[in-house]
């Protein structure tokens, strides 16, 4: 039995000492490594673009807005309904009947307001209707509200 | 010295040894280079589908063809993702339609800027209160939807 654990013993010493094979070993270690270096360089990026976009998608959620007529139906006000800030992007004008019946124009000057959250832009002066209009803003982040004036 | 160099017993090993290095070079070459251009056609391509977020604003159903088909619809786009989008493509209910641009399609729509663009629809005519489909795809892939009404 001590003879048998002593060949044993020796047999794992010369595992340990035997140096052939090494180069082999140690060159796909490397080489393993090498590439996962680069796959991960790959996950890592996309990653960080996914986390990117989920940031952008909260402040999307976060940002919307409610769109109404004043009195007299004379101008717009946009009310930020989110605890963000939001930044108009385009103010669309769609005559659906009247004279006008089938026009649809757009603002693109609304884009330098910003509204603070909870807060109203103060009213966007419209042209005077000549029919049903809808009035539609879109966000920089992509959220759209719309309301409508029916004669 | 010329006994050194008279004896060649162990130039086989020195040139195996060479050409072992040789090809594990040549070979880490190749795979770097397969490795970069994957990971930047990626990155710049299908990968970056991620980063894109277009907002169709509005559509206007009308507008008659040469020959009297009142089948052209104007979609405006707004690109409010994190990268330029470019537009490859715009579908009806799921049907092509045929862009009216005198560039037609794709169409480059950079961050913050809308995109008009007609499109003659695959229907001989809009029909008045009807729901309509408009998706909208893009060159890496994605695709953004929105039913409007004429």
């Amino acid at each position: 039995m001590r003879r048998h654990l002593l060949i044993e013993g020796e047999k794992t010493l010369r595992i340990f000492r035997n140096k052939k094979g090494t180069a082999e070993v140690i060159g796909t270690i490397m080489a393993i490594v090498i590439l996962m270096f680069f796959f991960t360089n790959v996950y890592l990026w996309h990653d960080t673009a996914s986390k990117q976009m989920d940031e952008m998608y909260v402040d999307k959620m976060n940002t919307l807005i409610n769109v109404s007529l004043t009195a007299g139906n004379s101008s717009l006000v946009v009310t930020n309904i989110g605890g963000s800030d939001v930044q108009l992007a385009m103010l669309w004008i769609d005559i659906e009947s009247g004279p006008n019946q089938g026009s649809h124009y757009y603002y693109s000057s609304v884009n330098t307001i910003v509204i603070a959250a909870g807060l109203s832009c103060p009213p966007i002066p419209l042209p005077p209707q000549t029919g049903k209009t809808v009035y539609t803003v879109v966000t920089t982040l992509g959220n759209v509200a719309s309301c409508s004036y029916n004669p | 010295m010329r006994k050194m160099y008279g004896d060649r017993s162990g130039i086989s090993p020195v040139i195996a040894t060479i050409l072992m290095i040789l090809i594990v070079i040549v070979g880490m070459s190749i795979v770097f280079a397969y490795v970069s251009v994957y990971t930047q056609t990626y990155q710049s391509g299908i990968g970056s589908s991620v980063l894109e977020s277009l907002t169709i604003e509005d559509v206007c159903f009308n507008g008659t063809t040469a020959n009297g088909f009142n089948n052209l619809a104007t979609v405006a786009v707004y690109n409010s993702g994190l990268i330029p989008v470019t537009v490859n493509g715009i579908y009806v209910d799921g049907n092509a339609t045929t862009p009216m641009l005198a560039s037609g399609l794709p169409v480059s729509i950079p961050v913050g800027q809308q995109a008009i663009i007609q499109v003659q629809g695959p229907y001989s005519q809009w029909y008045t209160g009807a729901y309509y489909n408009i998706k909208v795809t893009t060159l890496r892939g994605s695709s953004f939807e929105k039913t409007f009404t004429d």
